[in-house]
């Protein structure tokens, strides 16, 4: 097993990271920008280096900084949690030149499924449903009509190297076409540096679930369970769950099927996640792989006992994999997302000190955050405060159990709004309780709420 | 020596001291005494005979009523623009770009920082004498850690004076 690993990244993730690095004897080394100096993650660490300002492209997007603190601090391996360089083929390619270990999958799978239309591509190979659309990417604005006409109205343009939800445009009309395509070339070549868009299907009513991979290079692979991520703001997620509720067995046997076949047609190691959008009908199709830990895989540590991150680290040191397949899945767990935004503002972010924060506790409570008193959210940064997991037997009881938790949560600052309330709302709506849940409940709501306060 | 310049007090005065380290760095000996007039401009300068490396002597600038102060406040720290391996010398046995007590110049290399097998340089913010070197050859350095301190030469001065030649 690796002595040292170096932590790329920040906040709750980085300090998640480096508490199973101490749970396994091994020295974690936190790089951090000059805004994080301070932070809990850095206090936690058994060493800090120091790589770069706040500004991330000069910090935590810097690939030199961050390969340079690995060699400068005697690491073995580089972690890079979630966001920021965590799928980066350059990255991964730039640790295996210089002798330390990427914890992730290979450059090469990450070169794959990194970009949306070659992974696309590849689970076409290999039969996995995918939404009707073009595989190949649209230059011209005549073949993105073309490709729209066939497939019918609505439709999602797409940036084939978007993220975080930035980079697309739903069209339900065909004369607004020419106009959001030009707009998402133009968004995609400012964003991400690459115009290259795609046209596909656009489902709504739909479900955002995605399974959770774990492959190892001895060949064992298995998968998690999945997850129920369809409460989402700006295409951002706000509260994830597992089981995804009212998801036939069949059904989602069927998608870990896809998961496996995909993840194994690409060669895929590490932790994974395969994300589909479910139809009312049931049918689903593959939207992306997420070749990292992502941010709601507490959930799925809560109903398998689980710790990704440490089978994370085992795998990438070319040790076989704790899991063995069919393991069960116990109960149920939900994560709400306590993020810095005004959710009546359109989730703007907020940014300033935080004079007071009081995170939940009590029995099948986690809260994985790293913000303290004092601390100051900053708007370089992504307004993730703090995740609130917890677990119950039910679904029923979790959500009850949710709500508990969130009255608990105070966080104070005169510039500071959080998503907390709103989370509340949500978690006692009907249509939520129903476990009826579906991408656009979030703007159902907050249009019903709206009504309401016109009358 | 005549050049012509027009500027604030402070862009003349670091011209002025610019000139002064290139007067000494020929001579190789300590600069004791700088005095700069206006209008008229003159340009005075006093060596001592020690080798500049001697940390002793004292540097004054005097332009009208202003005074370059020596207080640990004015201090600058130049620090790593980049984390790496710090070195004080171009190559391995070669000899270090600076020593304690050195008076350098604007722009002019202090030491390497070195990452990715690229090299890169750390240069003099403001001309000045170095009053520390707060790491060793070789050494792992953060972004932003402080390698040496440096005395400046002058305190910048906010003054808008148009003057037109500087005689050396």
């Amino acid at each position: 097993m690796f002595s040292t690993v170096l932590v790329a990244n920040r906040g709750e993730i980085a300090l998640r990271i480096l508490r199973t690095c101490r749970e396994m004897g091994i020295r974690g080394v936190l790089a951090h920008s000059t805004a994080d100096a301070g932070s809990p993650a850095a206090r936690f660490a058994d060493q800090t280096i120091q790589i770069g300002p706040t500004e991330a492209q000069r910090s935590y997007l810097n690939h030199a900084a961050i390969v340079q603190a690995a060699l400068s601090t005697g690491a073995d391996a580089v972690h890079p949690g979630y966001g920021f360089l965590s799928e980066d083929s350059d990255l991964a390619g730039a640790c295996a030149l210089h002798g330390l270990t990427f914890v992730g999958p290979s450059a090469g799978v990450l070169a794959r499924l990194g970009h949306k239309a070659t992974a696309r591509d590849a689970a076409v190979e290999v039969r996995v449903p995918v939404l009707p659309g073009n595989v190949t990417p649209v230059r011209e604005a005549a073949d993105a009509l073309a490709v729209a006409d066939e497939i019918g109205y609505p439709v999602i343009v797409k940036a084939v190297a978007g993220g975080g939800g930035r980079g697309m445009a739903v069209v339900h009309e065909r004369d607004r076409l020419i106009a959001e395509f030009e707009r998402t070339v133009f968004t995609a070549a400012t964003l991400f540096g690459d115009s290259t868009v795609y046209v596909e299907k656009y489902l709504h009513p739909a479900r955002h679930v995605e399974v959770q991979v774990l492959a190892d290079n001895q060949g064992n692979i298995v998968t998690l369970g999945a997850r129920d991520c369809s409460v989402q703001r700006r295409r951002q997620k706000l509260i994830e769950e597992t089981p995804p509720p009212g998801l036939s067995a069949e059904v989602l046997a069927r998608m870990y099927d896809s998961a496996v076949t995909l993840a194994c047609a690409v060669g895929y190691t590490g932790a994974g996640t395969f994300e589909f959008l479910v139809g009312d009908d049931g049918r689903f199709h593959f939207l992306e792989a997420n070749c990292r830990i992502q941010v709601e895989h507490p959930v799925t540590e809560a109903v398998t006992g689980i710790d990704l991150v440490r089978q994370q680290l085992l795998i990438a040191g070319g040790e076989p994999m704790e899991v063995l397949p069919g393991i069960p899945l116990n109960g149920a767990a939900i994560e709400c997302r306590i993020n810095a935004e005004d959710p009546m503002r359109g989730f703007l972010p907020t940014a300033g000190p935080i004079h007071r924060a009081v995170f939940p506790a009590g029995p099948f409570v986690r809260v994985d955050s790293a913000v303290c008193d004092g601390a100051v959210v900053s708007a370089a940064y992504d307004s993730l405060l703090a995740k609130v997991i917890v677990w119950a037997p039910t679904r029923e009881q979790a959500i009850a159990r949710m709500c508990r938790a969130l009255s608990e949560v105070e966080v104070r600052g005169d510039q500071i709004v959080t998503t907390t309330e709103f989370l509340a709302e949500v978690l006692r709506h009907a249509l939520f309780a129903a476990g009826a849940v579906h991408t656009g409940l979030v703007e159902e709501i907050l249009a019903t709420r709206e009504a309401a306060a016109l009358r | 020596m005549v050049e012509r310049m027009v500027g604030s007090d402070a862009h003349l005065l670091e011209e002025m001291c610019n000139q002064a380290l290139r007067l000494q760095n020929s001579t190789g000996r300590q600069l004791l005494r700088v005095r700069i007039r206006h209008g008229e401009s003159a340009f005075e300068a006093e060596w001592s005979g020690l080798p500049i490396t001697e940390p002793k002597g004292h540097v004054v600038a005097d332009a009208g009523e202003s005074t370059a102060s020596g207080a640990p406040d004015d201090n600058i720290r130049v620090c790593a623009p980049l984390l790496g391996t710090f070195y004080r010398s171009p190559e391995q046995g070669a000899s270090s770009f600076i020593e304690k007590g050195d008076l350098v110049q604007k722009g002019q290399q202090l030491a390497i920082i070195e990452a990715m097998k690229l090299m890169n340089a750390v240069t003099a913010p403001c001309s000045g004498r170095i009053l520390d070197i707060l790491v060793d050859d070789a050494s792992p350095v953060e972004y932003q850690q402080p390698l040496l301190v440096l005395e400046p030469l002058v305190a910048p001065r906010h003054g808008t004076t148009e003057f037109a030649t500087a005689t050396v």
